[in-house]
């Protein structure tokens, strides 16, 4: 059996002269951060996994945090590939966004592929202070259609929780195991789709987006405020590209802006 | 641990979550009525699914856990449990639909027993609570409970397409063992084991704020 693969990424921005720098920066093992010349005043990060996809027993833990009116955008190098992992061993990765006040973190990793027998549980926390901003985006794509990779068995489990001053707002319980096709053709679940994404903006005045994110939507997709400042958007695909389509207009209304360059490579 | 009921505990439970107990219920259709505008449930296999998906991968499993939570959580662990439920919700209108019953619950059933319910908590938190406090075993609540919602959303569906009482009744016979399934799976998991899968149901609510015209509030 392959040894696990092991990464840390620590990174936090401070707000100096006018634009968001680097204040600490930590990387471990298997993750990498690389930081290609900001077009804004944000600080762009991009991070990839050298191990070259996620199996059994693979440990990732991602902290970032933004300090008070910096801003990070966090993007992947590539898409991230879960494989096949042993039974009772998943991979199992951590992310943690602390942002001050005025500040923002644009969490926009690529998608996740899952192939058969993939096992992955992932936790995200994000803390908020009053006033900051955090634009999450996790897609999940079932096999890649196009290579006619069917994904038969899964464990996937996804957890997020955003608090905004010490209050829980959100919590996201994604748990999908076992025939995730089966899963996936039942109506109430993905009525047919191979991909699946889940949007939060947690913003002051995040519910004001809903009539602009509601017209860029296909029929698959919705979206809700469930608090004036914070804005909940959940889309299903046939396949990535048709997944892609729909994501990156709403993704780049919310960011203000063009996603990153990794994004189209 | 003990799921019998005495004579008494099966009549409060019966009369908890009989429909005619005014927690109002039939405003709400859980996005349901979107689904069927939409489509996605045309027929009733369709309905069925729809409703087996929302009790196996959907807020039925979620609620079932929160029964079986809140049936011994007291003071900050109850109010961490209602935060937890109510952040659950990806929906403006399933925030609504869950905390409008609980507070419509608890004020009746404060009425009736004189129990020390709070307002603010989600539905399946109120009933759980009120539960432990009057000594009901949690698994029967969430069975019957799940069954309400079930049959709640049967009744929905009725108004909103051709749907006859055999064939919507046959709907709720047919999901009995399901709601038995689900309920006894809860007994064995904790909050942290909550996990969803209902990803058409939570787009359905949300496509559900905008559609016009409409009979239900969620």
């Amino acid at each position: 059996m392959p040894p696990r693969a092991e990464g840390e990424l620590r990174l936090s921005a401070r707000l100096s002269g006018g634009r968001s720098r680097i204040d600490d920066l930590r990387q471990a093992g298997s993750l990498r951060a690389l930081f290609p010349r900001p077009h804004g005043a944000a600080l762009d990060a991009v991070f990839l996994n050298t191990a070259g996809g996620l199996t059994g027993g693979d440990r990732m833990r991602i902290e970032a945090r933004a300090e008070a009116g910096a801003r990070i955008v966090i993007s992947s190098q590539a898409a991230e590939r879960g494989y096949r992992a042993e039974a009772g061993e998943g991979a199992r990765i951590e992310v943690g966004l602390a942002v001050e006040a005025g500040g923002r973190i644009d969490w926009l990793p690529q998608e996740t592929i899952l192939f058969d027998g993939a096992a992955i549980a992932r936790r995200m926390s994000v803390t908020l202070a009053p006033g900051a901003v955090a634009l999450l985006a996790e897609a999940v794509i079932l096999g890649r259609t196009a290579m006619g990779e069917e994904v038969g068995v899964l464990r996937f489990r996804d957890r997020w929780e955003v608090r905004r001053d010490g209050r829980l707002q959100f919590v996201e319980a994604l748990d999908m195991t076992g025939d995730a096709a089966a899963l996936m053709g039942r109506p109430g679940i993905g009525g047919g789709a191979r991909a699946l994404a889940t949007v939060v903006f947690a913003a002051p005045g995040a519910e004001g987006q809903l009539d602009e994110l509601r017209s860029l939507l296909p029929v698959t997709a919705g979206v809700s405020a469930v608090a004036e400042d914070l804005v909940v958007l959940r889309m299903l695909a046939g396949d990535g590209f048709e997944m892609r389509r729909g994501l990156v207009p709403v993704l780049e209304h919310l960011a203000g802006g063009p996603l990153p360059k990794v994004w189209r490579l | 641990m003990d799921t019998m009921l005495s004579t008494e505990q099966f009549l409060t439970l019966s009369h908890w979550l009989s429909p005619a107990y005014p927690v109002g219920g039939f405003a709400w259709s859980h996005g349901l009525e979107s689904a069927i505008h939409d489509g996605i449930v045309a027929a009733p296999d369709a309905l069925c699914d729809w409703l087996d998906d929302l009790l196996a991968h959907g807020a039925g499993r979620t609620d079932a856990i929160l029964i079986h939570a809140a049936h011994t959580a007291r003071g900050a662990e109850l109010a961490d449990l209602a935060a937890l439920a109510t952040a659950l919700q990806p929906t403006r209108e399933r925030r609504a639909e869950s905390l409008a019953q609980g507070d419509a619950f608890a004020a009746i059933t404060r009425a009736l027993r004189g129990l020390d319910l709070p307002d603010g908590l989600p539905y399946p938190v109120a009933l759980g609570h009120a539960a432990g406090l009057e000594g009901l075993p949690p698994e029967p609540v969430a069975q019957l409970y799940l069954q309400a919602v079930v049959t709640n959303l049967v009744q929905a569906a009725q108004r909103l397409m051709p749907l006859g009482q055999t064939a919507a009744h046959r709907i709720v016979a047919g999901l009995a063992t399901q709601c038995a399934t689900v309920a006894a799976a809860a007994a064995t998991l904790g909050p942290d084991d909550i996990g969803s899968a209902g990803l058409a149901i939570d787009i359905a609510s949300m496509r559900h704020e905008t559609l016009e015209p409409r009979l239900f509030r969620s």
